[in-house]
């Protein structure tokens, strides 16, 4: 319990800056007007200038948290909360922000004992979301926190072989780690040695999860907010053999497939099983509290919702992977004035390019939820972790 | 972080395992430092929801490939869900590397051709 303690007043803490920065602009007492209210001696100005500049870096402050949250300083019981900043951009203007993701499995337990075929219950927290501290620029304006309750299962996805293979693999396996060349190792007889061996052993695997969902969704501000329940059901299926049927079709790693066997990467035209994209479906009842955007049409009404995303990443090089992300939200038997607002249906999809050194670009559009109006955004960048 | 040692029967296998499984391709020598968010089942739009499916599959895939293909065992009181949980909380973790997962496999699974008592 000590992690949640600590979890929700690193959150409450959070949220006070927010709150702090939304009632300096709600006053009008910015930065440069402290300044001018205390004027600083010339070089003082330059050295506070210089110091703002490495501050609002969000490189600094990622260094900083990470410093305190996954070293050894007491802190790493904050270890499932990820915190990111990062720079939003909208509409030409910028501003500091951070993104944070929280996952904790309370309990886990399989009705199986020490099988491929295996049925488990969990019981899961998490939260996720964006926030600015200039809120008009949040181009993901979507906070999410949610407890669950999961059965899930695995079926498939090898099939047992002998001692004596697994020598033969082991053997093999000594030899692969001594080569350090990236071409080599790919060309080398003994990497499509035992990659044949392996293939022929690995089938089909189909995991679900099923899940029984109760969930508060928000904007940053908390000024619009609802109540979500209902049921999830997710669905991941990996042709790990690449030789099935299943991953032949994989037409969605086809475009890919071609660039990678044009490119000589592939050796030949091979969509990979291994990148089927997976499928989260909802199905939820939503109670709206405040803020609902609806009830300026006059239907401030609960309302039930379909959500679909769906993820899928592929590599096009050894040094390039190109992903994908869809998400849609529809409300079921919306009334006309919703329909007319154009409020019953959200869609956002993100696409990147992402280089194994960090670089990324990206391009987004459509809108979650609660955002007014669909954004485009282009984003280049360069990830790094410390 | 794990010692990456090629020596080292968990360092060797999670790379062959994550290999095989297309996650990565790049040499042993290079792996021990590629972290959970450059594998090619990280898809940085994701949500969290749809992140941990997808760690949950490869997870559970690799300890179906550790246990069936490379005939690894649990270690001693290591449960099958537990050592599942220990890499799904390594892959969804941005930050973790393949050293770190290995070494989280180290302590869960005892590796074909382990010395017990090494």
């Amino acid at each position: 319990m000590d992690s949640f303690a600590a979890v929700f007043l690193a959150l409450v803490f959070l949220l006070f800056i927010v709150q702090e920065k939304a009632l300096c602009q709600e006053s009008d007492v910015s930065l440069d007007s402290l300044e001018s209210m205390l004027p600083l001696p010339p070089g003082l100005s330059l050295l506070e200038e210089t110091l703002a500049g490495i501050l609002e870096d969000p490189e600094t402050l990622n260094k900083v948290l990470d410093t305190y949250l996954r070293s050894d300083y007491g802190w790493k019981v904050l270890k499932e909360l990820h915190l990111q900043f990062k720079t939003f951009h909208a509409d030409s203007a910028t501003a500091l922000g951070f993104g944070y993701s929280f996952q904790k499995d309370i309990s886990t337990r399989y009705f199986t004992k020490n099988t491929v075929d295996r049925i488990g219950q969990s019981i899961s927290v998490s939260a996720t979301g964006n926030v600015a501290f200039r809120r008009m620029i949040n181009p993901q304006d979507f906070l999410n926190a949610d407890v669950s309750v999961h059965i899930f299962g695995s079926h498939g996805g090898v099939v047992k072989v002998t001692d004596e293979v697994k020598d033969k693999l082991n053997a093999l396996e000594d030899e692969l780690v001594l080569i350090e060349d990236q071409e080599t190792l790919n060309a080398s007889p003994v990497w499509k040695e035992f990659f044949g061996i392996v293939q022929k052993n690995m089938t089909t695997q189909t995991y679900w999860d099923i899940a029984a969902v109760g969930a508060l969704e928000s904007d940053q501000s908390f000024r619009t907010k609802q109540y979500v329940y209902g049921l999830d059901a997710g669905l991941d299926v990996k042709a790990w053999n690449r030789n099935t049927v299943l991953a032949s079709v994989n037409v969605f790693d086809w475009p890919f497939a071609a660039i990678r066997w044009l490119s000589g990467y592939d050796n030949e035209f091979i969509p990979r099983g291994s990148t089927i994209p997976t499928l989260l479906l909802g199905i939820k009842q939503v109670a709206p509290v405040s803020g609902d955007p609806r009830s300026l049409v006059g239907d401030g009404s609960n309302y039930a919702r379909l959500n679909v995303e769906v993820s899928f990443k592929t590599p096009i090089s050894s040094d390039a992977h190109f992903a994908a992300n869809f998400r849609y939200f529809k409300e079921l038997g919306a009334s006309q004035g919703v329909k007319a607002a154009n409020l019953d249906e959200q869609v956002f999809f993100t696409s990147a390019l992402t280089l194994s050194n960090g670089l990324f670009a990206s391009y987004s559009t459509g809108r979650l939820p609660f955002d007014a109006r669909d954004d485009q955004i282009y984003e280049l960048g360069f990830q790094f972790s410390f | 972080m794990a010692d990456w040692n090629p020596n080292n029967r968990a360092c060797t296998t999670t790379w062959t395992t994550l290999r095989v499984l297309d996650q990565t391709d790049k040499p042993f020598k290079k792996s021990g430092t590629i972290t959970m968010d450059k594998l090619t089942y990280w898809n940085a739009a994701a949500t969290p929801a749809m992140r941990k499916l997808q760690a949950t599959t490869i997870a559970t895939q690799m300890d179906n490939f550790f246990r069936e293909v490379r005939g690894a065992k649990y270690e001693k009181g290591v449960a099958q869900q537990s050592a599942v949980e220990d890499s799904v909380e390594t892959l969804t973790d941005a930050e973790k590397t393949i050293s770190d997962l290995a070494g989280v496999c180290d302590d869960n699974y005892l590796f074909w051709g382990e010395d017990i008592n090494g």
